[in-house]
């Protein structure tokens, strides 16, 4: 894990949102971690204050190392006024790779007034992975994939 | 046409500035067999030089961060290129009463390696074996004794590009120097070639009736307790500029052969088919090796360091290979006009004007400057320390499915281009600018599998002629 706090911090927080593992979201070895990027944006759109009342209370459920963390943060963080709207910008992003303007009314109901990250990210959104399926333009999957029934 | 002048000649692989070609009709050699007891060298080579071709990276170091793992396949890059240059013995093999550069330059083991157009024949035929050779008709009558025959002016040839259609056709490159284009070459080693012919996959019937997940073999590091293990496939692709040195050219930095240059007749443009032999010299040079760490495939490219700056002793006024810095107003990174006739010299204003996209990184430059000073060491005129790494492309995941979503495992770096071989496809965009394995993934048998990363099996024919 890095040795940014941060970082780690932020990576926990978006297994626990996510259901994938860290090693997933920032692999031990990678060429290039988007979760580094989703850290930046992150950090670019949210007052500091509040992006740092997040990983801190973070921190702190991780510091218990409770037997339910994702029951923990959906309480501490997802249901907090003012860091739930932030932390569902987090999943989103995870899963489409685009940061949602938070000023638009909540909860967001269509795709609109959001930025793709990078073309890094485009082509890692969690939701192609979750499905089993690619963004249009990028594949790395082989021809006739699609005859191939969905693995577990 | 007399039987013997079709000139199947079983080349002994000799000494390029020797005599190439000792015998036609002679008993087949294969490397490493019947070979005569080398000599100890009187002295050994300086640094890590070595005639051994490594079978994997070494990871002895224990790394642990991306940058220490880019090192030691750096460093794995570094020992390949000197092994596959290594001076050769007539059968292929490397001579290690030899020091690669101790001449100056030499021939090489690599270009014993069969060359593509010999695996895929016109008419599906089965190869000749491993240390025959066959040139083209045209190439008969041309007085010369040399093995290598250079055909290829874009990095796919026309006749792979009107058969899969393949979004390669990006153009060729010109050299600043003599107008003259860029010839390219793509060479298999034993262990590929092997595969290739015991699956009969050199045409398309082969391929069709082969049902089996295409594997090609993978190369293991031996251990003292199995010392025997296997080297793996290596695929070579090399670039080549045409050698003239009335343009100015300086043939001491540059590894040189005397090359059939082949061009194949064409419609379109019109273009009469032709032979002609050439003094060429070596600018670019791929090495993709499968390896146990590696079955998305190691891919290592070197340039010969004139190519689009001044490497290091280039006399001044020396002109660069394909970068003209005197030209503010030429458009960089664009292919030539059309019609791409190879057999042409081009005017000045229509040459290469090439720009690295992606800089070298410092690590790699440092170790660049090491090795370059072993070979440099070994003679003050050795061609071989005109060469650099550009970087090795490795999988960050190699343990991701073949068969998953995501098969190519997460390449580091992310994004790699020779200038003389993806010259126009550089850049940092996804699935469109050059990354060896995510563009290798795509490559496919000529009924559609998944080829393990080589293009190679696409140019198949239909055995007994036709496509």
């Amino acid at each position: 894990m890095s040795s940014d706090p941060d970082l780690t911090n932020f990576v926990g927080l978006s297994a626990a949102l996510t259901g994938f593992t860290t090693d997933q979201l920032f692999p031990p070895i990678s060429p290039d971690p988007v979760a580094v990027e989703y850290l930046n944006t992150l950090k670019a759109n949210v007052a500091a204050a509040l992006v740092n009342d997040i990983l801190t209370t973070f921190q702190n459920i991780a510091a218990q190392n409770p037997p339910n963390i994702e029951q923990e943060v959906q309480q501490q963080i997802l249901d907090d006024a003012a860091m739930g709207p932030v932390a569902r910008n987090i999943i989103r992003m995870w899963y489409l790779s685009i940061w949602y303007d938070l000023n638009q009314q909540q909860p967001i109901t269509g795709f609109s007034a959001g930025t793709v990250v990078s073309m890094n990210a485009y082509t890692q959104g969690l939701a192609w992975n979750a499905a089993q399926a690619h963004p249009m333009g990028y594949s790395e999957m082989h021809y006739g994939y699609w005859a191939a029934p969905p693995t577990e | 046409m007399h039987v013997a002048k079709k000139i199947i000649c079983i080349i002994a692989l000799c000494s390029f500035v020797a005599t190439a070609i000792t015998s036609c009709g002679g008993t087949q050699q294969t490397a490493n067999s019947n070979a005569p007891p080398a000599p100890v060298a009187s002295a050994p080579p300086p640094g890590n030089l070595s005639s051994n071709l490594p079978h994997d990276a070494d990871f002895s170091d224990n790394p642990t961060t991306l940058d220490q793992i880019q090192h030691d396949f750096d460093v794995f890059s570094w020992q390949s290129f000197v092994a596959l240059n290594w001076p050769a013995l007539p059968d292929g093999s490397p001579d290690t009463s030899k020091t690669i550069g101790a001449d100056g330059d030499n021939s090489t083991v690599w270009e014993s390696y069969k060359e593509s157009y010999e695996v895929f024949l016109p008419d599906g035929a089965t190869p000749l074996p491993w240390g025959q050779h066959q040139l083209p008709a045209a190439c008969q009558s041309v007085n010369g004794v040399e093995p290598k025959v250079l055909r290829m002016s874009q990095k796919v040839s026309d006749e792979v590009l009107d058969e899969s259609g393949q979004p390669f056709n990006t153009g060729p490159i010109v050299d600043q120097q003599n107008g003259k284009y860029a010839r390219f070459e793509i060479r298999l080693n034993q262990d590929a070639f092997n595969f290739i012919v015991n699956n009969t996959l050199y045409n398309k019937q082969g391929q069709q009736a082969f049902t089996q997940f295409i594997q090609f073999p993978t190369g293991v590091a031996p251990t003292p307790t199995n010392p025997n293990t296997p080297v793996g496939g290596i695929l070579i692709k090399a670039a080549w500029k045409v050698i003239d040195t009335a343009n100015g050219d300086i043939p001491g930095r540059y590894h040189t052969v005397r090359a059939y240059v082949y061009t194949p007749a064409s419609d379109n443009p019109p273009t009469k088919e032709s032979c002609q032999l050439v003094t060429m010299g070596l600018v670019g040079f791929h090495i993709a090796h499968k390896t146990q760490s590696a079955p998305q495939w190691v891919w290592s490219t070197f340039e010969q360091v004139d190519n689009v700056q001044p490497g290091a002793g280039l006399p001044s006024g020396a002109k660069l290979n394909f970068f003209n810095p005197a030209c503010s107003t030429c458009p960089v990174n664009v292919p030539p006009p059309k019609p791409w006739d190879p057999s042409q010299t081009l005017p000045p204003d229509k040459r290469s004007q090439i720009k690295r996209v992606i800089p070298i990184d410092d690590a790699t430059k440092a170790l660049n400057a090491q090795w370059q000073g072993w070979l440099k060491a070994v003679n003050p005129n050795s061609v071989w320390q005109y060469y650099e790494l550009v970087s090795t492309q490795w999988p960050t995941q190699p343990q991701a499915s073949l068969t998953g979503p995501n098969p190519t495992g997460a390449p580091a770096p992310p994004f790699l281009a020779n200038t003389t071989l993806e010259t126009y496809i550089q850049g940092k965009v996804p699935n469109v600018s050059s990354s060896c394995i995510m563009c290798h993934n795509n490559a496919t048998t000529t009924n559609a599998k998944f080829s393990d990363f080589t293009y190679l099996l696409e140019r198949a024919k239909n055995k007994g002629g036709g496509k």
